[in-house]
């Protein structure tokens, strides 16, 4: 008698136990949390974008191509191999933006605004649709890259300067 | 005389009966128990966009990929938005503990934004994948780990800030 009550004994337990494994099938929920900054991108407006002609790399660590007209049609030429960027946001107007390896500048067909990116590939690209120059820094670390209109007497003659500083 | 080997014979014999009585009885039978893991989900990572340079056109979609990479940048489709920096983006991470071999689905995840309103849209997380490499079944280990990315769109009225949102998932355990 006891030995078939203890036998009863553990059925009991064997379907609670069945019965708490069952209990898994409840839905278990988890929440992560997600993050994005949206930030405005660096790009100089200009009324009259001008062309600008190849440059070649001269002394150490300045490269810059470009699609643009020659110097013989009448286009600007840098004086020198420097590039700054200025950011124009609300936050920073005259900030300077940090170009680790290339740059490259770009007309946007729609609107003739000019983008300048910034990019850590070693590579000059200027194969993107509309870009009309790209440089690259490979004997620095860092560069600066400043895009901007030369205001002259004649606005419509007014030239697009594209500065490059080594840090 | 025979009184007493008679009242003797009868002690003998019921002392006789009751140890038959009293002798043990011994019997044995099976038992069981199935031991089971807690199932479990668990958030080990969260989702990341990383920086976004805003459009300045047409809309863009901005996406992580559902993967188990540490880093990876976001997938721009349409419009001139573009990441200043790539590699700081990553998807989330969810741990499942369960059963070797037990079965689970999950209901589509869900991605919200605080403030997105007028600023992002068409936000929605994605299809998540497992690093087991078979979704909906936990492997030999009892733990499988999934990844779930994201997407938003932007436009030349997103304002310019951080945004901080949820992402949350259900699993149903079978």
């Amino acid at each position: 008698m006891r030995a078939k009550l203890n036998a009863l004994a553990l059925v009991v337990t064997a379907v609670a136990g069945l019965s708490a494994a069952s209990a898994a099938g409840a839905p278990v929920r988890a929440q992560a949390s997600a993050q994005a900054d949206i930030v405005d991108p660096m790009m100089v407006q200009l009324s009259w974008p001008m062309a600008m002609p190849t440059v070649r790399g001269m002394g150490n660590g300045a490269a810059f191509l470009g699609t643009a007209p020659s110097a013989s049609m009448g286009m600007m030429a840098p004086g020198n191999p420097m590039v700054l960027v200025r950011r124009e946001d609300s936050t920073a107007p005259t900030a300077v933006a940090t170009a680790p390896a290339t740059f490259e500048v770009s007309a946007d067909v729609n609107s003739e605004e000019l983008i300048v990116r910034t990019s850590l590939a070693g590579e000059i690209r200027i194969d993107r649709n509309g870009a009309i120059l790209a440089g690259a820094v490979p004997q620095g670390t860092a560069a600066s890259i400043s895009v901007s209109r030369i205001v002259t007497a004649d606005a419509a003659r007014s030239p697009l300067a594209i500065v490059v500083q080594f840090d | 005389m025979k009184l007493k080997l008679a009242l003797l014979a009868g002690a003998l014999a019921a002392a006789g009966a009751g140890a038959a009585f009293a002798a043990p009885v011994s019997q044995n039978t099976t038992a069981q128990a199935n031991i089971v893991s807690a199932n479990q989900v668990t958030a080990q990572r969260d989702l990341q966009f990383g920086t976004i340079a805003k459009t300045t056109s047409t809309a863009s979609t901005v996406s992580v990929a559902s993967a188990a990479t540490a880093s990876a940048t976001p997938s721009i489709t349409g419009g001139n938005a573009f990441i200043p920096t790539a590699g700081q983006a990553h998807a989330a991470q969810f741990r499942i503990t369960g059963t070797n071999g037990q079965t689970y689905s999950v209901t589509t995840p869900t991605l919200t934004f605080v403030n997105s309103a007028g600023n992002l849209s068409n936000i929605s997380a994605l299809a998540p994948v497992s690093a087991a490499g078979s979704l909906n079944t936990i492997p030999n280990t009892g733990v499988d780990d999934l990844y779930v990315g994201g997407q938003f769109d932007i436009s030349t009225s997103t304002a310019v800030q951080a945004y901080s949102g949820t992402l949350s998932i259900t699993v149903n355990f079978n």
